[in-house]
């Protein structure tokens, strides 16, 4: 027997512990935000309707394999272009202009440097330093080995210092 | 330098985060009203024809409730009264400045009516037929009656063959041929005599008859027919009219009335309040 007002109130929680991660994961695959928040929703009401037959330990990797899904739908061949708000900015005090446009000129230079890594080297390397997952978190998640994770993560760094230092 | 790089990197990110266009409480609210506007979002095959069938139920029933009520409603605004026949074929005379909605239903053959104003009716015999007015209800079987219930301050029933039942709120009372009652403000005056074509007269030709009537019920039939506010004086109160009086017209009306009753009164159309004073 459906119990909706407990269905309900577990659909709220798995929401709230997982739309970040979500909708940021459809974002690093995609680079499109307006993209990005219109599957996360779609991921959301297949949760709510496949609800009955999602075991609780699994409801994480279920929506990664829904997200991921609904964007190989409506993938596009392009070229990424990722950004992020750097809250620094917003902090920051005192400093002088030639500091300022130094970590800006940098900011530009990774950002341009994330969107052009591998699709899966970028999406568990952002999941992991800026949604702070885990590996084995990520691991779980996305239907990978903790170890290709770590071997994802170490190809990522390498790719980045190697554009960054180029490019320096 | 390497080193150096990925320290930088790692310090660089630690201050990012992903803007959206949108808050997930907004996002929330978004994906609670798609689930409450798509209960049946997917369908697996083969429950297809089960959604297939159903919906040739649904709209079999509907069709069903379609032809089992026969509604309508029919206003008269004009100041003559008409003949209206109903799907069971009862007459209806329905007097100037009178609504009428009606309901048949073939399958249990009941009638059921709602009247603002004024009618006179010839039921056919059958089930039920009940008309429900401002303050009450009738209810007959096969009979002629005449109905006047403007508003529920002041109503009539005038039964003329057959048998009626009054009803309101307080009290229920059965009438005979030839019985009439009143119901001001939810109770019955009466039964009393009534003359058998009384209201059908009055439905066609606008004239009344009163007998010793108190103004204030006259004024109260006027007011709920006209749709103004009165307030009869008490020096007025107690007076009594007797004669024919045409209605149809409320200048006309006043005309007569004030020159009968000796009053005068003043009419603001912009309030629709009528002010009477005794003379």
């Amino acid at each position: 027997m459906i119990d909706l007002v407990n269905d309900r109130q577990w659909f709220k929680t798995v929401f709230d512990e997982n739309y970040i991660y979500i909708r940021n994961y459809i974002y690093y695959l995609s680079g499109d935000m307006v993209l990005a928040e219109d599957l996360v929703q779609d991921v959301f009401v297949q949760l709510w309707e496949h609800r009955a037959r999602i075991r609780h330990e699994t409801t994480r990797a279920f929506l990664f394999t829904v997200a991921r899904n609904g964007y190989f739908k409506h993938r596009r061949r392009q070229t990424l272009d990722l950004r992020f708000k750097n809250l620094f900015f917003e902090q920051v005090e005192n400093q002088s202009p030639e500091y300022l446009l130094e970590i800006r000129e940098f900011d530009e230079k990774l950002q341009k440097a994330i969107s052009s890594l591998p699709e899966k080297c970028r999406t568990i390397f952002l999941l992991n330093r800026i949604d702070g997952m885990t590996y084995r978190e990520i691991a779980e998640s996305t239907g990978v080995t903790q170890k290709a994770v770590e071997k994802q993560m170490t190809k990522a760094m390498a790719l980045l210092r190697e554009q960054i230092d180029r490019k320096i | 330098m390497t080193k150096h790089t990925e320290n930088r990197i790692n310090e660089h990110i630690s201050h990012w985060e992903v803007r959206g266009q949108r808050t997930p409480e907004e996002a929330f609210a978004l994906i609670e009203k798609r689930l409450e506007g798509e209960k049946v979002v997917r369908m697996r095959p083969a429950s297809r024809w089960i959604f297939s069938a159903a919906a040739a139920v649904v709209l079999l029933l509907i069709g069903l409730f379609v032809w089992m009520n026969d509604s309508g409603e029919q206003v008269n605004n004009t100041t003559a009264a008409e003949t209206i026949w109903l799907p069971d074929s009862s007459k209806v005379e329905l007097a100037g400045r009178s609504k009428l909605k009606y309901r048949y239903n073939r399958l249990t053959r009941s009638r059921s009516l709602e009247l603002r104003g004024e009618a006179f009716f010839s039921v056919r015999k059958g089930k039920s037929f009940v008309v429900g007015y401002p303050g009450g209800t009738v209810t007959v079987r096969g009979t002629q009656f005449g109905v006047v219930a403007y508003s529920g301050s002041y109503g009539q029933v005038n039964c003329v063959e057959g048998k009626v039942e009054v009803q309101t709120n307080l009290k229920s009372v059965v009438l005979t041929q030839g019985l009439g009652v009143r119901i001001q403000e939810g109770k019955l005056a009466g039964p009393f005599p009534v003359s058998g074509d009384e209201i059908i007269v009055r439905a066609k030709t606008g004239r009344y008859h009163w007998d010793s009537t108190p103004i204030t019920d006259i004024f109260s039939l006027l007011s709920g027919k006209f749709g103004f506010e009165v307030k009869v004086p008490t020096s007025l109160s107690d007076r009594k009219f007797s004669g024919d009086l045409p209605m149809e017209k409320l200048d006309e009306t006043l005309e007569i009335l004030s020159v009968a009753m000796q009053f005068s009164y003043r009419f603001d159309e912009s309030k629709m309040q009528l002010t009477l004073d005794a003379q």
